[in-house]
């Protein structure tokens, strides 16, 4: 795998991981089902991907962690996003419209 | 991003949570995917199953995070830190081998470059001190006739006309080194002062810290009598007491006024004849009439002057030349120099590089050798990690296979030399330390601003910069040879796969016979200053040293007004010294031998005069009777001078003049006249008495033995004969002479051994130095030699396992690998003898009774290397010869 493709990858992916977070904090399973869920099943992603976004934004303070009891009584890490976090998500979605324009202009000239 | 800091200590710190914390995470994920397929109908271990594939392997996915996780470099660098340890710990002899060089490369690079740092980098201690300048004044025509080539000293008199006529310059200033007797404090001694005008200090921009500096006025005869300590005389002659200001001083029977105090930080400016003189004090200089006599014996001075801003040093040279050319114009009456026939001229260098000097090429000199050094260190080294990893070549292949990057390898490599660079780089600044001191401190010869040579914070960062330098070349060279292996092919044939290109194996044999090369001209420099320390040794054992004590005297000046009065005092002391129980003999001599050359004049023996024009020189030692018997100097005719000589006319002579102007015909009777032009008094030869030298360098020299009673002067040395330990002596011999006159200064007493050995010193500390040198040149060719050879050893393995499966014995392999190695070495010798035999003819003037082609030097150098390189082959070959053909071959 190129690296250039896992770095959009991982800038996507932490894009999705913090919009997937921004209704209720979760816990890791649930948060690739509710990925797949907005994504229309277009992305399904790995846990090779997912816990170590996660761990990251969680070194970077924009989301926080916490161990409680899942829907069916299992303890489970559930991640909240914090208002750094929300401030990234924010930026984030800003440079991707931006990015989406300026790609979508690209791409129909001609 | 303080998140992220508190984030890299949890991870360092808490590693166990932290681990503990992700287990649970992936524990509870696995989980809740278990419970999810069960809900679609899955049974448990199918769901488990499932789970497990969809997660993606819990090891891989924690592995995956702990990639990301803050301070991740940190842990692989400690990880691959402690994996360097084992390693090298695992070869115990590199790794001294390695750290020993290594100390020695680096420890030299720092002591020489805090030389370079403290001498020629750091600015001079003095307010602005890029704007000082060293003014000299120069004639041309005479500048081959003295001994200060083109650069005379200033004289006084054209000082005055410069000042206030050179608008380029802010301040001028002019200083001379002096020596006075002080009496009043303790037992007299004699003090060195340094005389200054009046605006020295705010041309330096120093001020006294306590009291004042001088007033203009004081340049003035008669009103001169002011001085300023220095801190360190202060401390030690007055304890620091700050009542001191105010007081007087007599200094050679004038009473002077302490009017300040120096700091303790100030450092005088050593220009050229004044290294290392460390002034005790300042005093104003009376500017007396004969100091500003414009004949060339008026030019006395140096001169320091500071630029104003903004103005050019070619501008200030205008200036001063301006007035020179007008001074020239006028010429000389007195001296009978025409007007315009000698030119005169200024000369204008910046302070800092007339103090350094000479000093400046021999540092640079040094610094670039030094490296030179440190560079051939590393590539030996480098050699030997490689044959090292040559045995590991599998090992790399098979972690390269096992996915270890490129980049994880080198930094391996880089840790490793990391360390070994590290500890070197420890004990080099223990050598360093170590070795300046040594070096600096009991080195005879001139350094300049030896008090701003130390082991600061740029001398540090620059240690510390050349080690990781180091330990870069370290891991680079032997890296990137391994990298570029392919696995495949290592793995396939198992054994030391890189067999190095053709090009890089003659380079490596290259560059050690380079090594052993210069390391024979170095020994066989250092083998000959050795055996000339030894001659010199040698012939300075005339003397029976143990038991004589020479005393310097420092006379005050009422004692020495008049011939008759100086006469007087030295019999006066000559009796009550010779009363003395235990004293043998007593004299007075001008210069001791072996304390260098003194007045030296034409001699000629009116008997038999020398053709026109072949004077020879003599020194002309002014002595007293009982000097020859007290100081063992042996009769060979007639008779030596005694008291009843007095009012004579006569002089003893040594043997060399004998020998070299009378052709060995008995002299006594006969009439010499030394300094004929201005002295032409016939004297009668009474005694020929055994050579002595000036220096420990000299052959013996011509000399002439005036009797000390027609001639007086304030300097002369007291020589006494004991028959038991003349240190014991010491102190009734100083009363002796201060019942006399008390304030007869005494800077030294010692016995004439202690004399003997400081004539030698100079010439013990450049042997010392060039043994040092050749040894460490010695050490590092045997080291190069071993590598190279090792590295030949564990690329024939495999060779020499199919030699011996084919019934090769053990010695013939044992002879194969010593072949291999001596080849080199004798190689080495061979170019090494060549080049010796040109270069150590400019050694020549440092060698003594040893010729600089000395055959026994050359076939001691000779087989001194070859014995080293013998041993330095030996130990690979051995293990070349312990290889075992089954384990060599089976390993294919």
């Amino acid at each position: 795998m190129g690296e250039k493709r896992t770095d959009l990858l991982r800038g996507t992916l932490d894009l999705l991981v913090l919009k997937a977070l921004s209704l209720e904090p979760l816990h890791g399973v649930a948060i690739s089902r509710r990925i797949t869920q907005i994504t229309k099943g277009a992305f399904q992603v790995s846990f090779g991907s997912l816990f170590p976004s996660l761990h990251r934004m969680e070194e970077r303070g924009w989301v926080e962690a916490q161990w409680r009891s899942s829907d069916n009584n299992r303890r489970a890490k559930y991640y909240r996003l914090t208002s750094a976090g929300r401030a990234q998500l924010k930026a984030e979605e800003r440079q991707w419209n931006q990015m989406v324009k300026i790609m979508t202009a690209a791409v129909q000239s001609s | 991003m303080p998140k992220r800091i508190l984030s890299l200590f949890r991870n360092l710190f808490h590693k166990r949570a932290v681990e503990r914390e992700l287990n649970d995470e992936l524990r509870s994920s696995l989980e809740i995917l278990t419970q999810e397929k069960m809900k679609q109908g899955l049974s448990q271990s199918e769901a488990r199953r499932e789970s497990l594939i969809e997660l993606g392997g819990v090891e891989q996915v924690k592995e995956e995070v702990r990639a990301v996780r803050a301070g991740r470099i940190l842990e692989d660098f400690a990880r691959d830190i402690r994996f360097a340890f084992r390693t090298l710990a695992k070869s115990p002899s590199f790794t001294v081998v390695a750290v020993l060089t290594l100390a020695l490369g680096i420890g030299a690079n720092t002591a020489i470059f805090s030389m370079v740092n403290g001498i020629m980098l750091s600015a001079l201690p003095y307010r602005q001190s890029q704007q000082l300048y060293a003014v000299n004044e120069t004639v041309p025509q005479f500048a081959h006739l003295t001994p200060w080539g083109p650069y005379f000293p200033v004289n006084a008199g054209n000082f005055a006309q410069w000042k206030g006529h050179c608008p380029a310059f802010s301040a001028m200033a002019l200083i001379w080194p002096a020596t006075f007797n002080m009496a009043g404090h303790g037992i007299p001694r004699q003090v060195k002062g340094l005389m200054v005008s009046a605006d020295f200090f705010s041309l330096m921009g120093i001020r006294p810290f306590v009291g004042r500096a001088f007033l203009p006025q004081e340049n003035q005869v008669g009103r001169d009598h002011e001085i300023v300590l220095t801190a360190q005389f202060w401390r030690q002659a007055f304890n620091s007491d700050p009542r001191i200001i105010g007081q007087t001083i007599r200094l050679d029977d004038v009473p002077y006024t302490v009017v300040g105090i120096m700091p303790e930080s100030f450092r005088f400016p050593e220009l050229p004849p004044m290294i290392n003189y460390a002034p005790q004090f300042f005093k104003p200089i009376g500017f007396k009439p004969w100091m500003l006599w414009s004949g060339i014996g008026g030019f006395n001075f140096e001169a320091i002057a500071r630029l104003k801003q903004g103005t050019t040093p070619q501008q200030a040279l205008a200036q001063l030349d301006f007035i020179e050319a007008r001074i020239a114009r006028k010429g000389d009456a007195r001296r009978h120099i025409r007007p315009g026939a000698a030119d005169l001229r200024a000369t204008l260098r910046p302070l800092k590089t007339v103090m350094i000097g000479s000093a400046q090429r021999a540092l640079l000199m040094l610094m670039v050798a030094a490296g030179l050094i440190l560079l051939i260190i590393c590539i030996n080294l480098a050699n030997l990690m490689l044959v090292r990893n040559a045995a590991r070549a599998h090992e790399v292949a098979v972690r390269s296979a096992l996915g270890a990057t490129a980049k994880r390898l080198l930094r391996q490599f880089f840790a490793e030399g990391l360390i070994l660079a590290m500890a070197g780089a420890g004990f080099g600044l223990l050598l360093a330390i170590l070795g300046l001191r040594l070096l600096v401190r009991y080195a005879p010869l001139d350094i300049p601003r030896v008090a701003d040579i130390r082991i600061g914070p740029l001398v540090l960062l620059f240690t510390i910069s050349i080690s990781t330098l180091t330990a870069l070349l370290l891991a680079l060279l032997p890296a990137l040879r391994l990298v570029k292996t392919q696995p495949v092919e290592a793995l396939k044939s198992a054994g030391p796969a890189m067999s190095g290109s053709h090009q890089s194996a003659r380079l490596r044999s290259g560059l050690v016979v380079g090594q052993i090369a210069l390391c024979c001209v170095l020994l066989a420099g250092a083998l000959l200053l050795i055996e000339s320390l030894r001659h010199v040794a040698h012939a300075n054992q005339w003397m029976e040293q143990q038991h004589v004590l020479a005393a310097e005297l420092s006379l005050p000046p009422r004692e020495t007004s008049t011939n008759a009065q100086t006469d007087h005092f030295l019999s006066n002391v000559l009796a009550r010294v010779r009363a003395i129980p235990g004293v043998r003999d007593a004299g007075f001599t001008s210069l001791l031998p072996l304390r260098g050359p003194g007045y030296a004049d034409d001699i000629d023996v009116r008997e038999d005069p020398p053709p026109p024009g072949k004077r020879e020189l003599g020194q002309i030692s002014f002595v007293s009777s009982g000097y020859f018997q007290a100081v063992g100097i042996p009769l060979v005719r007639g008779r030596l001078l005694s008291e009843s000589d007095r009012g004579k006319d006569v002089v003893v002579i040594s043997e060399s003049i004998v020998r070299r102007c009378l052709h060995g015909r008995n002299p006594i009777g006969m009439h010499l006249l030394w300094g004929a032009d201005n002295n032409p008094k016939p004297r009668e030869i009474i005694g020929e008495v055994a050579d002595v030298r000036t220096a420990s360098d000299q052959s013996s020299t011509l000399t002439v033995y005036v009797p000390i009673w027609t001639y007086n002067q304030t300097n002369d040395t007291l020589v006494v004969r004991t028959a038991f330990n003349p240190s014991a002596a010491a102190n009734s011999i100083a009363h002796a002479v201060w019942s006399v006159d008390p304030e007869v200064a005494i800077p030294r007493e010692r016995t004439l051994a202690t004399v003997v050995s400081a004539s030698e010193a100079i010439r013990r500390y450049e042997t010392f130095l060039g043994t040092m040198f050749a040894a460490f040149a010695l050490l590092l060719a045997a080291v190069g030699l071993y590598g190279v050879v090792s590295y030949l050893v564990s690329q024939r393995t495999h060779e020499i396992g199919i030699r011996m499966a084919l019934g090769a014995q053990r010695s013939d392999v044992l002879g194969m690998v010593l072949r291999e190695g001596i080849k080199l070495a004798l190689f080495g010798v061979v170019i090494g003898v060549v080049v010796a035999l040109g270069v150590t003819r400019f050694l020549s003037n440092l060698l003594y009774g040893v010729k600089p082609t000395d055959p026994l030097t050359f076939v001691a150098v000779s087989m001194l290397l070859t014995g080293v390189a013998l041993l330095a082959c030996w130990i690979p070959a051995r293990q070349a010869a312990k290889v075992d053909p089954m384990v060599a071959l089976r390993h294919e």
